[in-house]
């Protein structure tokens, strides 16, 4: 998948960068799947962007790093299979991210 | 504790970076524009019928109001449109927020203040004031007996002294968070607190705050400096920035305020809107979480409190409260027990949507259980017991929520303010409020208030707007049964 091509590039950009970088790449990949980001600030987590379309009665959300958090407003739009290797990259993504 | 006068006098000379000020003036001037807002007052007198019914319909479609509109419905004199008004806020709130009213508790910390507001019983002058601050096991002892009441929302108060810094204010969100009791525990702490750099809101901000809340008690210019003649607070600007600075640094949920009873009421309502405005104006749309109007009530050793000619009666202050919620038709707006039983079942029903109760304003007072007015701040007006006030409004029709899933979830700022726009956030919020009144009245509720409340849940879930939802709700009342807790959409 592309993320793969931006996991190789990741070390370029700062955290709010790779945001945007993946947020086009998850809307080009699963232009069906809606996504929140959020910051992470203890128990908060602050809406950074994504959808706001509506609202969802069965959102995951998942953190991906101590800062960030991704929310999946629809996540049977997408794969298990999918779901786990898109969240894996993510997280593979912002764990070590910031440039 | 104790603290050298010249060591206080140093702490007060850094506190406000005048820089912070700066940058959000326009030409030099801030956004409260005393001759605009009593010219506007003025050139709205008398309006009529037609324009009051217009500017009625478009809060009823959840447009903010322009001040223009906002005076014409303050200097509105026809009762008749004043019943069609106090209808319409009940009917905005419904629609933004369903029939749930949120509840929270004030935990005061500390009463250690520098400055000198005449109305307040904290001034650093009034010597009849016993100071007292908390310590973390005391605070951890407040939360225990404010979680074993059902308490799951707070609110902590500080007066502004080095004492009570941010390090100070952080340490003690950190121990509310990490305080449970039973079942229970305190899921968002909101902050009531003086107004602060935006490096030092980062650290807040960190620790997880919920709202920052910061009322500039008067809008009024020169009233404002009467009234704080000295000390930090004495910084108009330091302080009408406060909420600008919060959102800079990312605490993306803020509460404004106006204190009753300083000074002309249709003027500081007018600065609420205006506050409201300049907010959305710089921050992508984004005002206000919350709107408090607290009137000013009598405190120990504090003469002003009863002699100022600007006291608002109940009847004024039912309509002004109108005013803002039909101004402001998607913010949260909260009532406390200032207010006696009485005003706060007249004025509930035109639009507030958040309130205290069970509430001590004494400083370490629930974990002792008791009332001492030497150590608070004013005098409470409404005593009656958090079980009490739930089981009230559960036979009003209005369901208890302890809800606080949107600011775990990222809903918040720009996200929350466009879906309560689009009155699309009573959507979660009902479903939400029924599955924590659950939990409330299985873990801490009277017999009595189970027996109602649970007729009120039926009776919601019915009302849910699909069977799916429904669905959904009931099979999370089920597990909440079976014993698991904080579950939420």
């Amino acid at each position: 998948m592309d993320l793969s091509r931006l996991l190789a590039q990741k070390h370029l950009y700062s955290e709010e960068r790779l945001v945007e970088e993946c947020h086009t790449l998850i809307s080009r990949l699963y232009p069906g799947l809606a996504v929140r980001w959020a910051k992470i600030y203890g128990k908060r987590w602050a809406f950074i962007k994504g959808n706001q379309e509506g609202l969802s009665l069965h959102a995951e959300k998942y953190q991906l790093s101590p800062h960030i958090g991704i929310i999946l407003d629809n996540p049977e739009a997408i794969s298990p299979e999918d779901k786990k290797e898109l969240l894996a990259a993510l997280k593979e993504c912002f764990n070590h991210g910031t440039g | 504790m104790i603290m050298s006068k010249a060591e206080i006098d140093r702490w007060v000379s850094q506190v406000i970076k005048p820089e912070q000020i700066e940058r959000y003036l326009v030409n030099g001037h801030d956004f409260i524009d005393d001759s605009f807002i009593q010219e506007t007052l003025l050139k709205n007198k008398n309006p009529d019928k037609s324009r009051i019914r217009e500017i009625i319909a478009k809060s009823l479609e959840l447009q903010r109001l322009e001040p223009e509109e906002t005076a014409a419905l303050l200097n509105c004199e026809d009762e008749e449109l004043w019943e069609e008004m106090y209808k319409a806020g009940g009917q905005i709130k419904e629609k933004v927020y369903g029939r749930r009213i949120v509840f929270f508790a004030p935990l005061y910390i500390s009463n250690y203040c520098v400055n000198s507001c005449v109305y307040c019983g904290f001034r650093s002058e009034n010597d009849k004031s016993i100071r007292k601050q908390l310590t973390m096991e005391e605070v951890a002892a407040e939360v225990r007996a404010l979680v074993s009441k059902g308490h799951k929302r707070l609110i902590v108060v500080f007066g502004e002294h080095p004492l009570s810094d941010v390090h100070f204010i952080a340490k003690t969100l950190e121990t509310v968070y990490s305080t449970k009791e039973g079942r229970g525990e305190i899921r968002r702490c909101n902050v009531n607190a003086a107004p602060m750099s935006i490096e030092d809101l980062e650290i807040l901000r960190d620790v997880g705050i919920g709202t920052f809340q910061v009322f500039q008690e008067t809008y009024h210019h020169e009233t404002y400096k009467k009234l704080h003649p000295r000390g930090i607070k004495a910084n108009y600007g330091w302080r009408l920035y406060a909420l600008h600075r919060a959102m800079e640094a990312g605490v993306d949920d803020v509460g404004i305020g106006a204190l009753f009873g300083l000074y002309d009421p249709k003027f500081e309502v007018m600065g609420l809107l205006m506050h409201t405005i300049d907010l959305e104006k710089r921050f992508g749309g984004v005002g206000p979480h919350t709107i408090s109007f607290p009137r000013l009530e009598p405190a120990s050793n504090t003469p002003f409190t009863r002699k100022s000619k600007y006291l608002v009666d109940d009847k004024t202050f039912k309509k002004l409260v109108t005013v803002i919620r039909l101004s402001v038709p998607y913010t949260g707006m909260i009532l406390t027990a200032r207010e006696t039983p009485e005003v706060r079942r007249d004025i509930i029903p035109v639009g507030v949507t958040q309130i205290d109760a069970g509430s001590n304003i004494g400083i370490g007072a629930y974990s002792t259980d008791t009332v001492d007015y030497d150590r608070q701040q004013f005098i409470l007006g409404d005593n009656r017991s958090l079980d009490e006030v739930i089981r009230e409004m559960a036979e009003s029709g209005r369901i208890t929520s302890f809800c606080t899933a949107d600011y775990r979830c990222g809903r918040t700022g720009n996200y929350f303010m466009d879906i309560a726009k689009k009155g699309k956030i009573h959507h979660l919020c009902m479903p939400n409020a029924i599955l924590t009144f659950k939990e409330y009245l299985l873990d801490y509720a009277s017999e009595e208030t189970k027996k109602v409340g649970e007729k009120l849940i039926q009776k919601e879930l019915e009302a849910l707007p699909s069977e799916a939802l429904r669905n959904t709700v009931k099979e999370m009342l089920t597990r909440i049964e079976k014993g698991e807790r904080d579950l939420f959409l």
